[in-house]
């Protein structure tokens, strides 16, 4: 959905912030971070778990237990196919997560590429930048609409339809940063000494655009959770078998106010990753810079 | 005098850069429905009809011509400003959009109106309030708009206060001829929906842009020569939020409508998102790639403005 | 979103018609009101008005309010006339002629006659997808104004059956748009309704038709035919795609009929006491299409032991809807539906030993079967997911596929794609018989090389008889579904819910009719 904003708060978060030592250290006394964190990790060791936690077949269907409310047998009820609804949550974590993870590594690879590329080169920046603008002027969740119903329901073209539509937020982050960085003393003092074009990405520009990318990053890890639920809603996203949040959300949606238990668990445990990814970014925007402390 | 003679280069270069977006943004449109797997004719013809049959409704539709043609055929149109027709709707992408826009523009405008004014209220006052438990509880409310997934509180929206309250429509679009309160009851809820992200991501952007400016020397400067609190954080700040307001505007309406492809899906709202979701699943390429081009365009023209008003409110901007 | 567009697509609709027994009907004893406007909540918005290219059944649910043809199908299904008053068939099938009924009106005040009729004809013959059924014609004629006549080339016993089809139905437009193309009318009929106004993906306004000349040779509505009477001023269409949001509208007075009501929130509905529900049973057969010409399902034997894995009661219930069992390829009260007992003893074998044992016969290695579905119809994914859950427990190693519907009707169709199993559903087959099933069976399971079925087709196209031809399509269910090229599932209907101020309903279900009806 909105990937140009968390541009802009990522940005004036962060540009040139020298990094620090003991970051660390200070951010597990960061209450937002300590409970992002908490949340994030207890979610995904369900997910990578859920074989241990459930020994349930997520797919096994027993029509006979259809629409069971949640009880002892069932935590989170069963859907129309007597399927165990916790169970499919737990695995539906399991794609999730990793289409969000994902999304947010490959894109932030592909960002900071680009960007460092558009502000060390000027002759690329041009069309760099405008392939970008021309990619931001959709709306995100419509652009990876499109390239995911482009590529057929997969896990793989949700990734690349969502990558490709967070990618020029990345773009604009890490060329700004770079450009901040590239005016800096030390790096100017690298030119003249005659540290050669890539030296200097690597040794001095990456690394500094790093803070800002992996704030930014930390937001689109929750940006393209919600919007691969939104894409399997629609029906163009995760197709069954397979369980990911938003398609059980889908499933069950018909069923919404009979066996409420259907959508209402998936529903909250995006919610809950969301919520945790987003403390999460608050927490490193923070940490990584002065001036916008207060979250705390 | 000079003044004014660099803003008219900056627009001037605006509208410049402008140009090879809107280009590209014309081929990627075609590419991308180019890409799409399975054939519009099927559907058209019919699930009993004939191989036969589909060819000829293919040769009907013109999607017998090679890749090649139909890119040709499409750029030369679009030159003469023929956005080509849906094969579904029996009616030219222009007027598919006409008619849905006042749906989608009625929704976007209505959330937004809710979003400027709660959204700035309540960062800035996160951000003067900042770290007291006022700032706490205005955050963990911005952060669960960021938080929630739309689709999700729609539908619980609907059984709550459609189903069980009975306070709203469930769905359906009365348009303002009918009277401002069909059409507002008609899209209130959908609107509000739409509006928690923007209000949790306006809140937030307020916020960490008024600590900014708190932070600020001048300020700091009106502080040390002892003039009014309200006068000097009110004046700086209004100044701040008006920018704010203008830079937010873009990425809001952005955020409205890719939100209403979702909310519109869910209210049954007739609207540009909820006619694209139906065209792409129907292989509709030309409705799909209209539209595309045609939101592209808008959005281009929508950042061309704001860029153009934030250099105005800003004097502190300088383009290069 | 999937579902809104499915239901507006092609299978759906394809489904249709269709007799249901006739029961005690709920006589009303109040003198019908006239005026006031009906609100109907339907899933999705029509794609065209066009009658000959609509195969859905929210067009054809318009259209058939709008549009008349020459014949129908009557309250049992058999053949009854409308705009004609009179039809005769030449002892050797050759010559179908037609008298017309003098006096009726278009929607634009003229009167229609043979000239109308034959452009009629003439432009279904150019643009409709079902033309090649009309094949046979040599040509129409139009002796006098109330006359119209088909000669064909060779001899057909089952061209009214054609004509009267509620797919693709056969119209009669005024002469004027003969040369319309495609999906391109004026939307000009000689129904009890007119055309207000459409707006599309939001609402479709209908409106009476004051000038309708009802056809008083029966004192009242048979099927989609008799004497109608329209007391509503107009009704309403409005497209909902979400079921609970069309519940919702029923709920609360918005709208007095709703379409496709899932079964499971039916006591939503009747927990209210003013409002109630209605089954339109049957509309379609769902079966699993076994693509015989692809890989291992090319073997007899493994496409037998697909069919001995399946348990038709768990899919019934667990892909939700109104289903009920049938092992024929007709529903009960059609002219071809043969009996009580099973053409065959491949319907809902649910014996996966004996499944088993059929691949160990065909010396089945593990091998991987592709079961392709979309994600445009709901019910046809929860079919497959049952189905594949179903052989995974026989044996067999799946592989699931899920793509758009357009694919997936093109490999059904075309016999194109990698996939072993699909599923659909067919419905005027149902209703209109063999000649109508015999493309789809040399379509979607590919069936090559059968000389059994080849020849029982043969022999029921020379059948001079009801009787003879009931014999052949015996024989042809028993290829068909004996070799499990198809494997029938259910025959599936749609509930509807309603406020009980609408009055009038009729019991025979075919499409949406809204003459007869009126608001208490």
């Amino acid at each position: 959905m909105t990937d140009v904003g968390i541009t802009s708060l990522a940005v004036n978060a962060v540009a040139a912030a020298p990094r620090r030592h003991g970051t660390f250290r200070r951010l597990l006394r960061h209450r937002s971070f300590v409970i992002g964190f908490t949340i994030i990790l207890l979610l995904t060791l369900a997910a990578v778990l859920a074989p241990l936690i459930s020994s349930i077949d997520p797919t096994a269907m027993k029509v006979r237990f259809r629409f069971r409310p949640p009880s002892a047998a069932f935590w989170f009820g069963t859907d129309q196919f007597g399927r165990d609804v916790f169970t499919r949550v737990l695995y539906g974590a399991r794609i999730s997560l990793f289409v969000g993870f994902a999304v947010s590594v490959i894109s932030g690879i592909c960002g900071a590429l680009l960007g460092v590329i558009a502000a060390q080169f000027r002759r690329l920046d041009g069309p760099i930048m405008r392939l970008m603008d021309a990619l931001m002027s959709f709306p995100a969740i419509l652009l990876a609409l499109g390239i995911a119903a482009a590529l057929g329901p997969r896990v793989s073209s949700v990734i690349i339809a969502l990558t490709v539509a967070y990618i020029p937020a990345g773009v604009r982050i890490v060329r700004a940063a770079a450009l901040t960085v590239r005016e800096m003393d030390y790096v100017q003092a690298a030119k003249v000494s005659g540290a050669s074009s890539l030296r200097i990405i690597f040794r001095h520009i990456l690394p500094n655009c790093l803070s800002p990318l992996l704030v930014h990053l930390t937001f689109i890890f929750a940006y393209a959770m919600l919007a691969e639920a939104a894409l399997s809603f629609i029906g163009v996203g995760i197709q069954p078998p397979i369980a990911s949040w938003g398609n059980i959300i889908a499933e069950g949606r018909d069923y919404a106010t009979q066996a409420w238990w259907v959508m209402l668990f998936p529903g909250i445990a995006i919610s809950l990753a969301a919520l945790s990814l987003n403390l999460l970014g608050d927490a490193l925007g923070d940490m990584l810079d002065p001036r916008l402390k207060g979250g705390e | 005098m000079r003044k004014e003679a660099g803003l008219t280069r900056i627009v001037a270069f605006k509208l410049l850069q402008a140009v090879p977006v809107i280009l590209i943004i014309s081929v990627l449109a075609f590419l991308l429905l180019s890409l799409l797997p399975g054939d519009p004719a099927t559907i058209i013809a019919g699930e009993q009809a004939s191989p036969a049959a589909i060819e000829q409704v293919r040769k009907q539709l013109g999607l017998d011509r090679s890749f090649i043609e139909q890119l040709t055929i499409w750029i030369f149109n679009l030159a003469r400003g023929n956005f080509g027709s849906s094969l579904i709707l029996n009616q030219t992408v222009l007027s598919a959009v006409g008619e849905r826009l006042p749906v989608t523009l009625s929704l976007a405008l209505l959330s937004i109106s809710f979003t400027i004014p709660v959204g700035v209220f309540l960062g800035s006052l996160a951000a003067y309030f900042r770290r007291s438990w006022i700032d706490t509880v205005v955050m963990t409310v911005a952060l669960l708009g960021v938080s929630l997934p739309a689709f999700w509180i729609a539908i619980l929206g609907v059984i709550l206060f459609s189903v069980q309250l009975g306070w709203v429509p469930s769905s359906g679009y009365a348009p303002l001829s009918q009277g401002f309160g069909p059409w507002f009851a008609s899209i209130a809820l959908p609107a509000l929906i739409l509006s928690l992200f923007q209000i949790g991501f306006l809140a937030r952007m307020t916020r960490s842009a008024m600590l900014d400016v708190l932070g600020q020397d001048y300020i700091r400067t009106a502080r040390a020569k002892g003039l009014g609190e309200w006068h000097t954080v009110g004046k700086h700040a209004l100044r701040n939020a008006l920018i704010l307001i203008i830079t937010a505007t873009g990425i809001l309406l952005s955020a409205a409508i890719g939100g209403s492809v979702i909310i519109e899906q869910v209210f049954a709202l007739p609207g540009i998102g909820r006619m694209v979701v139906q065209a792409i699943m129907a292989r509709d390429y030309p409705l799909v790639q209209g539209t595309m081009l045609i939101l592209g365009f808008t959005f281009v023209m929508i950042n061309l403005i704001v860029d153009i008003l934030y250099t105005l409110a800003d004097p502190r901007v300088r383009h290069d | 979103m999937n579902r809104s567009f499915a239901r507006r697509s092609v299978t759906l609709a394809l489904a249709l018609v269709l007799s249901a027994p006739f029961i005690a009907t709920n006589v009303q004893a109040q003198t019908p009101k006239k005026g006031g406007t009906l609100v109907y909540a339907s899933v999705s918005g029509p794609g065209t008005l066009d009658p000959y290219l609509a195969s859905s059944a929210v067009e054809l649910e318009v259209i058939n309010n709008l549009f008349e043809g020459l014949v129908t199908l009557d309250a049992h299904n058999a053949t009854r006339t409308m705009l004609a008053s009179k039809t005769t068939i030449s002892p050797d099938f050759k010559t179908y002629s037609f008298e017309l009924r003098k006096g009726v009106k278009f929607h634009n005040g003229q009167e229609m006659t043979s000239v109308d009729v034959k452009a009629s004809f003439e432009r279904y013959k150019r643009v409709s997808p079902n033309a090649k059924n009309l094949d046979a014609v040599d040509h129409f004629d139009a002796p006098d104004p109330y006359s119209f006549v088909i000669a064909l080339k060779e001899s057909n016993v089952v061209l009214l059956d054609i004509i009267k089809s509620p797919i693709y139905p056969l119209m009669i437009l005024p002469a004027s748009q003969k040369d319309k193309p495609a999906r391109d009318i004026d939307v000009i009929g000689t129904g009890p309704y007119k055309l207000g106004e459409w707006v599309k993906d939001s609402h479709l306004v209908i409106t009476r038709f004051d000038d309708y000349v009802a056809d008083t040779s029966v004192a009242g509505r048979d099927g989609y035919g008799g004497r109608k009477t329209v007391y509503l001023d107009s009704v309403r269409y409005r497209f909902v795609p979400e079921a609970t949001t069309r519940i919702a509208a029923l709920q609360n007075g918005e709208a007095q009929l709703i379409s496709s009501v899932p079964s499971e929130l039916t006591a939503k509905i009747t927990a209210q006491k003013d409002l109630a529900i209605r089954e339109y049973f049957p509309q379609l057969g769902s079966y699993v299409i076994v693509n015989s010409q692809k890989g291992l399902t090319a073997n007899v034997l493994i496409r037998q032991a697909i069919a001995a894995a399946i348990n038709v009661d768990d899919i019934i219930e667990g892909a939700g809807g109104l289903n009920k069992r049938n092992p024929w390829m007709s529903f009960p009260d059609t002219p071809y539906y043969i009996g009580d007992t099973a053409p065959t003893p491949w319907y809902d074998v649910k014996d996966p030993a004996k499944a088993k044992e059929l691949l160990r016969q065909a010396g089945y290695k593990n091998e991987k079967i592709v079961i392709e579905t979309n994600s445009n119809y709901q019910w046809m994914r929860d079919t497959l997911l049952i189905v594949a859950e179903q052989l995974k427990a026989a044996g067999f190693n799946i592989d699931f596929k899920v793509t758009d519907w357009t694919t997936n009707a093109a490999h059904m169709q075309q016999g194109t794609g990698d996939w072993n199993l699909s599923t659909t559903a067919f419905g005027p087959d149902h209703v209109l018989g063999p000649q109508q099933w015999r493309p789809v069976l040399y379509t979607f399971p590919h069936i090559v090389g059968n000389d059994a079925l080849d020849k029982a087709y043969a022999e029921f196209f020379a059948g001079a008889t009801l009787e003879a031809r009931r014999a052949s399509w015996l024989a042809i269910q028993q290829q068909v579904l004996g070799n499990a090229y198809l494997i029938k599932i259910a025959d599936t209907g749609r509930l509807s819910g309603y406020s009980q101020k609408l009055k009038g309903q009729n019991d025979y279900v075919g499409i949406l009719q809204l003459w007869d009806l009126w608001l208490d």
